[in-house]
């Protein structure tokens, strides 16, 4: 219990320390005073962007140190909690001098249509903050997910132990944005993998407010309330809040950005919002390659507002050039350090479509698969699949990149509803950006991950239909609002479905190095490593998960490619040499049991099998153990000291 | 001449003041909220409101019987 308490507080410093940064700026650019929610969720995400973009810097320069990342964490916090003092005097001496006062955000005056029934309001707020309970659960778990333990904790564990941010040759995700590995790198020199999937956690409940703010221009702060708390019962989004992936922190990026700028382009708000809106949208371009796509879509909707709003053309034209100046010096530095190393600014992608194309001669056959699709693609570019997609995506999500990244059934149910319904100022443009993200979704990558930058969006859509609800018949009105309740309920309770089993350990009952010991197949092995091995110790493996080995790894893969020699070895006593003379001083063997062809059998598990390990030989076993995973396959893993 | 009052004693409050909260709670969740300008809007058909209904039906049965694998 103490662990998780930790963790917590963990997390609690560094949003303290991330709002620290964060609030001055929102203040001196005095543009959300007015809206509390609006200063709290700018604050903290600005914070976070500028932390994020320190830590790389710090990277960069060879200077990611536990101590020095803990020292600048406690001066964000102090000077978040003198932040916190001011704004309290602040709110103390407008009451006490009421002429002063600025004014709070009026809820009722926000739309011209009536709030949603208290009942329901309240009912659907509850229902998110279940599904976000049951997502903090899941998120108190130790990680052990590949998704998550592959490279997103991976590398910034690997930054943090050479306390720098280096390119790897044999990774090519190091080359990647990284910006939210670098919150994960911040939550590890904390505390560790637990508070990182916290982070995320975070995000997730960041990006259900910044739907809020992004709603209350077009729908009112009462239905926006709504419109973010469908976003928190996505499942897909509160799924991915118990994990640390970077989808759920590009879709707070990109509605953060599409928020501030809504309010100039649209609202007609201080141009000093377009400032966040650049900075967010570097946010974003730091986070992933797709923020590209969604930059290109929102870029055609905005195309078609220059177009509508003629007197303020130039403006809006500004606007767009000082966001784009403000993302690239942003999010830059990320793609140029790919074109850097890799000859790619968007590595892997424009190498993959170099290998796509078709060598060009005389009777040569063209490239089965068109540029970009990557063997990614399910349903077929230009056909009538097109118009079925987001049925497809929505029943059939495992083909897309997994069940568990579903998008659920509200979506797909009551968007359609829109066509329906009056007009509403501001929607379609919003749509539009949908459609045009979606089309080069489809083209590009369909994968349903990609999808959550639309989510809020969508959101915005299903709040204006159940606006629109209430001019229905009884009858209809009645039916259809018991089967949508019905689906919220279910997406609400999901989240403590998935984390049934891990109820012990996120609640403390459980030790987390009991539950790892369970669940993670080379935890046992990373213990034994942990606790008994000299720091000096490397490791080379052959299982691909390294996370919980303090010590330093090497893939077996990896070293393969890097070493020439190495596939050359014949005998155990060869093999011991060459591996000591690379450094290595202790081998971790994984081999399927039980299987016709062992997968991972390779040079290393022949030798050993070819010389009895143990005794006085060149190999002496430490360690063995079986482990048998969730399908039912089991797996033998020996921990060998060369000698 | 004005007949002079007799004063009445002060009526006290017993309840509990988070009872009372709760009271509120309870009866502003129940009260439908104010009406506003563009809540007077002629109704949508009533066809189309069912097959609106229909499809939130089937979309969300079909998606329950993909989910559960039938």
């Amino acid at each position: 219990m103490l662990a998780q308490l930790i963790s917590l507080l963990s997390v609690t410093t560094i949003a303290l320390a991330s709002y620290g940064v964060g609030r001055p700026i929102v203040r001196a650019l005095d543009i959300a005073e007015r809206d509390r929610l609006a200063t709290g969720v700018w604050s903290v995400s600005l914070g976070l962007i500028l932390a994020g973009l320190l830590l790389a810097v710090l990277g960069l320069f060879g200077l990611l140190y536990v101590q020095a990342i803990g020292v600048l964490t406690l001066i964000g916090c102090f000077w978040a909690v003198g932040e916190m003092g001011r704004s309290h005097i602040r709110r103390y001496e407008e009451e006490l001098l009421p002429g002063i006062r600025p004014g709070q955000l009026d809820d009722a005056d926000c739309a011209p249509w009536s709030p949603p029934a208290r009942w329901l309001l309240r009912g659907v707020l509850v229902l998110a903050g279940l599904a976000c309970l049951g997502s903090l659960l899941g998120a108190l778990v130790p990680p052990t997910t590949a998704a998550t333990l592959d490279y997103h904790l991976e590398l910034p564990k690997t930054f943090l132990t050479r306390h720098a941010i280096y390119h790897m040759p044999h990774e090519a995700r190091s080359v990647s944005p990284l910006l939210a590995e670098m919150w994960s790198l911040w939550a590890l020199a904390l505390d560790g993998g637990v508070a990182a999937v916290l982070i995320h956690w975070g995000l997730g409940v960041l990006l259900g407010l910044a739907t809020v703010l992004l709603a209350t221009s077009i729908v009112g702060r009462p239905w926006a309330w709504i419109a973010g708390a469908v976003v928190l019962l996505v499942p897909g989004i509160s799924g991915q809040m118990a994990e640390a992936q970077n989808d759920v922190a590009l879709a707070l990026m990109t509605t953060l950005a599409l928020g501030a700028w809504w309010r100039v382009a649209s609202g007609g708000e201080s141009r000093r919002w377009l400032l966040l809106a650049g900075t967010a949208a570097g946010g974003a371009l730091a986070v992933k390659h797709t923020a590209l796509i969604f930059a290109a879509a929102a870029g055609a909707a905005s195309c078609w507002v220059l177009l509508r709003q003629a007197p303020r053309r130039r403006a809006l034209i500004e606007g767009v050039v000082v966001v784009g100046v403000l993302a690239v010096v942003l999010g830059g530095p990320w793609y140029l350090r790919a074109a850097w190393h890799r000859g790619d600014p968007v590595y892997p992608f424009l190498t993959r479509l170099q290998q796509a194309e078709p060598k060009k001669g005389p009777g040569l056959i063209c490239a089965k698969h068109p540029p970009g699709r990557s063997g990614k693609l399910n349903l077929v570019p230009f056909s009538a699949q097109m118009a079925a997609a987001p049925w497809h995506v929505t029943m059939h999500p495992e083909r897309f990149g997994g069940r568990r990244y579903q998008l659920g059934a509200l979506l797909l149910a009551v968007v359609p509803g829109v066509v329906l319904t009056r007009r509403l100022r501001g929607l379609g443009v919003l749509l539009a950006v949908v459609l045009a993200y979606g089309i080069q979704w489809y083209l590009l990558r369909q994968d349903v991950r990609l999808l959550f930058p639309v989510v809020p969006l969508l959101s915005v859509a299903v709040a204006w239909v159940w606006i629109e609800m209430r001019r229905f018949p009884a009858g209809p009105r009645v039916i259809a609002g018991t089967v949508q309740a019905g689906v919220l309920l279910v997406c609400g309770l999901a989240p403590f479905a998935q984390c049934r089993g891990q109820l012990a350990v996120a609640g403390g009952l459980e030790s987390r190095a009991e539950y790892l010991s369970r669940i993670e197949p080379t935890y046992p092995a990373a213990a034994v490593v942990n606790e008994l091995l000299k720091p000096d110790a490397h490791i080379l493996t052959q299982d691909t998960r390294t996370f919980y080995f303090d010590r330093a790894v090497t893939r077996e893969d990896v070293h393969r490619r890097r070493s020439a020699g190495y596939c050359r070895i014949s005998s155990p006593a060869v093999l011991s040499n060459h591996l000591r003379g690379e450094g290595f001083t202790h081998l971790l063997l994984a081999e399927d049991v039980g299987l016709e062809g062992n997968k991972r059998g390779t040079i290393l598990n022949r030798l050993a099998e070819a010389e009895p390990i143990g005794g006085e030989q060149s190999l002496k076993e430490l360690m063995q153990y079986r482990f048998r995973d969730s399908q039912g396959d089991v797996r033998r893993y020996r921990l060998v000291m060369l000698r | 001449m004005i007949a002079p009052l007799r004063e009445t004693d002060s009526r006290e409050t017993r309840t509990n003041p988070s009872l009372h909260v709760v009271r509120r709670f309870v009866a502003s969740t129940l009260l439908k909220p104010h009406k506003a300008s563009a809540d007077d809007a002629p109704r949508v058909p009533a066809w189309h409101a069912w097959l609106f209904t229909a499809w939130i039906i089937a979309a969300v049965v079909v998606c329950f019987a993909a989910a559960l694998g039938l």
